[in-house]
């Protein structure tokens, strides 16, 4: 009985960076309508330079927050240079948004070379005894931090006029024009976002999971999948969806063999996609013109 | 095709003017149709019968159900209820390409033409369905495959000149100009050998002249062996092509008939033009009472000569409606509102053209500060269109937009609104999973003041205006009803304290009741210094209320002048119900020529609509 | 056609010839090698642009095609038997099969959805083949695969095997070609252009999907099957997500929409592949870059948009 609840605590805090990243996915596909499959390359490079900062000396804390910052300006390049100027819609985008992940996994390699990094943890290593089973320090940052971001971004969102806005953009973009809100500005900001997000998901797990150039594709992969579960465009929707896959994919590799957890994550993908593609949450409803 | 047994029936078909016809049997038979979409009822028991090688038209105003109607016909949607039979066969439910084997040739109002293929390729394209070659025996280029090619070239050739756009054989299909477009559209349906061709909105935005090549070529249809159903909104386009027409309302059959028993039918008349709504004056009603008063009972069909708004009248000749050509359009003033101050918006000779329509050719008018400017006219004229260029969201091909003397070439939407202009859309648009409070807030997006005590003071003056909204603050936009939305977006506009408001078409869907509700609160906004233009295909709610108004029809003022004035023209029906024009198929039209008009042009057959003005039609009176 | 464009496509295709006659004149093994590499990748490149670039729709999972493709037919011949010609074949009829079935359950999904769906079949191809070890060999793959040969002779080397690849890459060339020259080719271009529209005038645009879907896998599964009987081994690595998005870039930098253009952008990718492997990992950065950069800058491929700005600057030289 211990062995399940330590699988579902290890699902749980994979589950909960799918969430996080899942949510940078959210916030571009309801204003741009584009699916980012750069998005778990952010994850990659905000934890690799994290690491590379920390390890030029500076306190973890600076090197934490001068990483996020650098992803955050990463994605306003990438929305600059990649994705307006092909005037990017749907189909164009994906692949387009592929070249940049692999772009930015070279770039990855260029700058890091090709060995795993780690970060160390934020809080020690001493095991936490919890129901029955234990859970790290660092676990526990990763479950807080989730939940610290979803309630920021559920603030941001209702509270801030700029979040009203957002999903004004999102909801119905011939109104928001006609409301005076510029929705390419609202797609910069998207991509901000997105990029922020990845970067703190990618930093938050850095102690636990090795950080590597090609970290990004799978994860980037697996939180989508997590989005369709949860419904894409719906930001709880993308955490209930990362959890329901982190969970899933502990037990099997628990009880089953470590080689086909991958291959959950892509069965539950197509049942989803087949039975019911607007995910346990349903998609966000958008006035199209 | 194996039709099943069934006796040779004889088909009654009465129409409302009493009259019964007998037929063979049909060769679609519609009953009893109905469909819902998630709570509204978009046809409600429609039932129609088509004989081969009639013309059918199908009419009525916004939201009737005609594109709902054709696409369960061409199997691009299911019907909630009843049936609907090709030569007895049942095809209601059955996906769209065996809907179109069996039968059925469509063509669609947003051409969904081929962009990147020639003109050619496109039309061969409608016929490759049904000469079924497989994909294998393609790649190993079988004679099969040169058989399918050469007969494929046969046909589309032949259709391309039925058309006359064989010269432009070898154009891409998205490099025509927007009537070519259509009559491309038109081919290719008919390449994929329908025996039912069904075209939707095949008129529109085309000028005069494409228009009567269109008209000339469907006419020939039925010399083909082919019947024709079709949905159009230009009146003298449908009086010129069809045999019978069938008027639809708020998803019922209201009227069906020959063009003239439609034209005539008082139910009709109220469908488009309006009802007589319970309450009338605002309190405080400023200008629009005091110019009703001075305009001349007797100003009907007289013309001010000289200074009308612009100066445009021409003295002495009246020319009805749009000229078929290209040139200057000399507009009817009827008893003009003479004004010498500088108006507060206007426009000149403003042309929009988008997707390849040609929605807006040569527009001009004048709004000045505090009065309601109503724009009426009937679908598709260009009232939205109009709006859209002065909120800047659509592009101007031509012409200019000032206000108040700032020419609005060059500004963002965000500027125009910064600028004191606020557009209330049509459909509402409002953000559905936002709550009403950020649908008011957002409204203020644009302007610099937008602290939290200005919001403050704004939405407490949106709810004190509104005072059902005010109960609902932290409710989901997306679960108002129709009216209280209306209600939300027009408060979402006012939050940016505008000086102008527009607002486009805000009774649609709404109870008369609620419209009244609205209206008499837009009297109050003018009695505070608001200024309005109002849109509305329910003329006479909004002429009411206006204190002028301009008709539009293709794209063109054809009239303008005082609320009251306009409410007594009989010219505003014809805008929306079109002029007996020549007949295209079967006999002649009517020749006379009424003596109440001096000017004549191709298009008005001459025998005036029967005078169903606004005022006469509430006491069922024809004068 | 007009006659410039006439006498552009003879001079290519003779020029064509003529580098694949020389090729193996030169005596050069490794130039032979790569022009063999480039008829197997040229294959699925065309598969995929009869698919995403004709028919419109995308796939981000095409390697898997080519994968089954080379363990069936290994499998044949290794586990039964089989004369490696038959069991390209048979493998080739296996794969179709398979897309077939898939082809009833995929299309239901569109645009980004489909996308996805597709880069899932892919991975679980992948994770299959690294896994499944009693049949697949796992990791390390299945060797001794035995070569093509034609009587008295075995294919075994790069000069013998050499005609081989470029015969069945050619008839590929021919089949997709006359495929889309074919009126059924139109009905495929209108598909991307508007299914609406294509479902009116009577075509049954899913299943055209899935027929198309099925030539474009077997193209790719007779491709992986040559692959297997000429190099002798295969092993998971090859056939994954990597290599799914080459493909794409193959059919981007030729066009999309073109059957040459497939073969060009095969060549192409292949050739810069080379130097690219001295890099070693950096030939991710190459190709994603590349990609992002035709997309954005060549939409229609890099020969046509070459062109296009070839026939402008002649117009205003001229005027």
């Amino acid at each position: 009985m211990t062995e399940v609840v330590q699988y579902v605590f290890a699902g749980l805090v994979v589950g909960a960076i799918y969430g996080v990243v899942g949510m940078g996915y959210t916030g571009v596909y309801n204003v741009t309508r584009i699916v980012n499959f750069a998005q778990g390359d952010f994850a990659m490079i905000g934890a690799l330079g994290a690491i590379a900062a920390y390890e030029a000396g500076a306190p973890l804390s600076a090197a934490v927050a001068i990483a996020v910052v650098a992803v955050a300006l990463l994605g306003l390049l990438v929305e600059r240079l990649a994705i307006r100027p092909a005037r990017a819609e749907e189909g164009r985008g994906i692949i387009i948004t592929l070249g940049v992940g692999a772009c930015l996994q070279g770039l990855a390699v260029m700058v890091w070379g090709t060995d795993a990094r780690a970060l160390p943890a934020f809080s020690g290593e001493r095991p936490i005894a919890l129901a029955g089973a234990t859970i790290t320090p660092q676990a526990l940052w990763v479950l807080g931090t989730t939940l610290a971001l979803m309630l920021g971004l559920q603030v941001f969102f209702r509270a801030t006029y700029l979040g009203k806005a957002f999903r004004a953009c999102a909801v119905n973009p011939y109104a928001a024009r006609l409301v005076g809100i510029g929705v390419p500005s609202m797609h910069v900001i998207a991509f901000v976002l997105s990029g922020a997000l990845g970067a703190v998901a990618g930093i938050v797990v850095a102690p636990i999971v090795l950080a590597q150039y090609d970290t990004g594709i799978p994860l980037g992969i697996k939180a989508f999948v997590a989005c369709i579960i949860g419904g894409l465009g719906n930001a709880t929707g993308a955490v209930v969806g990362g959890l329901v896959l982190g969970v899933l994919e502990a037990m099997a590799t628990g009880f089953g063999s470590s080689g086909y957890k991958n291959a959950i994550a892509f069965v539950l993908l197509l049942v989803f996609l087949l039975f019911r593609p607007r995910g346990i949450l349903g998609e966000l409803d958008r006035a199209d013109h | 095709m194996m039709r099943p047994a069934h006796d040779d029936r004889t088909v009654r078909t009465p129409d409302v003017s009493g009259g019964e016809r007998q037929g063979v049997v049909p060769l679609l038979t519609v009953r009893g149709l109905s469909r819902r979409f998630a709570g509204l009822e978009a046809l409600r028991d429609v039932s129609v019968d088509v004989a081969a090688g009639e013309v059918l038209a199908i009419i009525g105003p916004n939201g009737a159900g005609k594109t709902t109607l054709l696409n369960i016909v061409s199997g691009a949607l299911r019907p909630s209820a009843g049936s609907v039979e090709l030569h007895g066969r049942p095809i209601a439910g059955l996906p769209a390409h065996r809907v179109s084997r069996a039968g059925v040739a469509r063509t669609f109002q947003s051409l969904e033409l081929f962009k990147h293929l020639t003109v050619f390729e496109n039309v061969m394209t409608g016929g490759v369905a049904h000469t079924c070659v497989g994909v294998i025996a393609s790649m190993l280029g079988l004679p099969a495959v040169r058989r399918q090619r050469a007969t494929l070239e046969a046909e589309a050739l032949d259709t391309l000149r039925l058309v006359g756009l064989d010269a432009r054989a070898d154009e891409l299909a998205g490099s025509l100009p927007a009537g070519q477009q259509r009559l491309l559209a038109v081919a290719r349906a008919l390449a994929s050998g329908g025996e039912l061709v069904i075209l939707d909105e095949p008129g529109a935005g085309l000028n005069q002249t494409e228009k009567l090549h269109l008209a000339e070529v469907i006419a020939r249809l039925p010399g083909r062996g082919k019947t024709v159903l079709f949905v159009e909104h230009d009146m003298t386009l449908v009086g010129r092509l069809a045999d019978r027409i069938v008027v639809l309302n708020h998803g019922r059959k209201i009227a069906e008939g020959s063009p003239d028993e439609v034209r005539n039918h008082p139910r009709v008349i109220e469908a488009y033009l309006g009802v007589k709504t319970p309450v009338v004056r605002a309190t405080g009603a400023g200008f629009g009472d005091a110019r009703a008063s001075t305009a001349s009972d007797a100003a009907v069909a007289s013309v001010s000569p000289g200074d009308g708004p612009r100066g445009r009248a021409t003295t002495g000749t009246t020319v009805n409606g749009p000229a078929d050509g290209e040139g200057p359009v000399a507009t009817r003033v009827v008893d003009g509102a003479r004004s010498d101050a500088l108006p507060m918006l206007r426009v000149t000779d403003v042309e929009v053209a988008y997707g390849g329509l040609r929605a807006l050719q040569g527009v001009s008018l004048d709004v000045h500060r505090g009065e309601i400017v109503a724009l009426v006219g009937a679908n598709g004229a260009g009232k939205t269109t109009l709006l859209k260029a002065v909120a800047r969201v659509a592009p101007l091909a031509c012409g200019s937009i000032a206000f108040e003397g700032t020419d609005l070439a060059r500004q963002t939407p965000a500027a125009i609104v910064r600028a004191g202009i606020s557009m209330v859309p049509e459909g509402r648009e409002l953000f559905s999973s936002l709550t009403v409070w950020d649908n008011l807030v957002l409204g203020r997006y644009a302007q610099a003041r937008r602290g939290r005590a200005e919001i403050d003071r704004l939405t407490d003056e949106v709810f004190a205006l509104f005072p059902a909204l005010a109960a609902r603050r932290r409710q989901l936009a997306g679960t108002l009803s129709g009216g209280e939305g209306q209600m939300l977006a027009i408060g979402r506009a006012l939050m940016s304290t505008p000086r102008l408001l527009m607002l486009d078409e805000p009774s649609l869907g709404l109870a008369p009741q609620i419209v009244a509700e609205i209206l008499e609160r837009l009297g109050r906004l003018r009695a505070g210094g608001l200024t309005i233009v109002l849109v509305e295909q329910n003329a006479r709610a909004a002429l009411e209320l206006a204190d002028r108004g301009y008709v539009l029809e293709t794209g063109r003022v054809v009239t303008t002048g005082t609320g009251a004035a306009l409410l007594r023209d009989p010219e505003i029906a014809s805008a929306y119900l079109g002029r007996a024009a020549d007949r295209l198929t079967g006999a002649a039209g009517p020749a006379a020529n009424s003596a109440g008009h001096g000017g004549n042009d191709a298009d008005d057959g001459g025998a005036r609509h029967q005078g169903a003005t606004l005022t006469a039609q509430s006491t069922g009176r024809t004068s | 056609m007009s006659s410039t464009a006439r006498t552009t496509e003879r001079a290519a295709l003779a020029a064509l010839a003529a580098a694949l006659v020389a090729v193996p004149l030169t005596g050069s093994a490794y130039l032979t090698n790569l022009s063999i590499v480039v008829a197997l990748h040229a294959l699925p490149a065309i598969g995929l642009s009869l698919l995403m670039g004709y028919t419109g729709q995308i796939s981000i999972g095409h390697a898997a095609f080519y994968g089954l493709g080379a363990y069936a037919s290994a499998l044949f011949a290794l586990r039964l038997g089989v004369d490696p010609w038959l069991a390209i074949a048979a493998a080739a009829a296996l794969v179709g099969a398979i897309a077939w079935a898939l082809g009833w359950v995929i299309f239901r999904l569109r645009g980004h959805h489909l996308a996805v769906a597709t880069l899932a079949l892919g991975i679980i191809v992948y994770v299959g083949f690294v896994e499944m070890r009693g049949l697949t060999g796992g990791p390390n793959g299945l060797s001794g695969i035995p070569p093509l040969s034609v009587p008295g002779l075995a294919l075994d080397s790069d000069f013998r095997f050499y005609p081989v690849a470029w015969a069945v890459c050619l008839t590929g060339v021919l089949l997709a070609t006359r495929l889309i020259d074919a009126p059924l080719g139109l009905a495929m271009r209108a598909i991307r252009e508007s299914e609406r529209g294509a479902e009116a005038l009577g075509t049954d645009v899913v299943a055209l999907k899935r027929r198309i879907l099925v030539v474009s896998a077997v193209f790719a599964a007779v491709a992986g099957g040559l692959y297997a009987h000429y190099i002798g081994f295969v092993s998971p690595q090859p056939f994954g997500v990597g290599f799914s998005i080459r493909l794409i870039v193959m059919v981007a930098v030729g066009g999309f929409a073109s059957v040459w253009g497939a073969l060009f952008g095969a060549a192409f990718v292949t050739l810069i592949g080379e130097p690219l492997q001295k890099l070693g990992h950096f030939d991710v950065i190459a190709y994603g870059l590349l990609l992002v950069v035709v997309m954005v800058f060549f939409p229609q491929g890099i020969l046509r948009e070459l062109g296009r700005w070839r026939r402008a600057r002649v117009r205003a030289t001229a005027a």
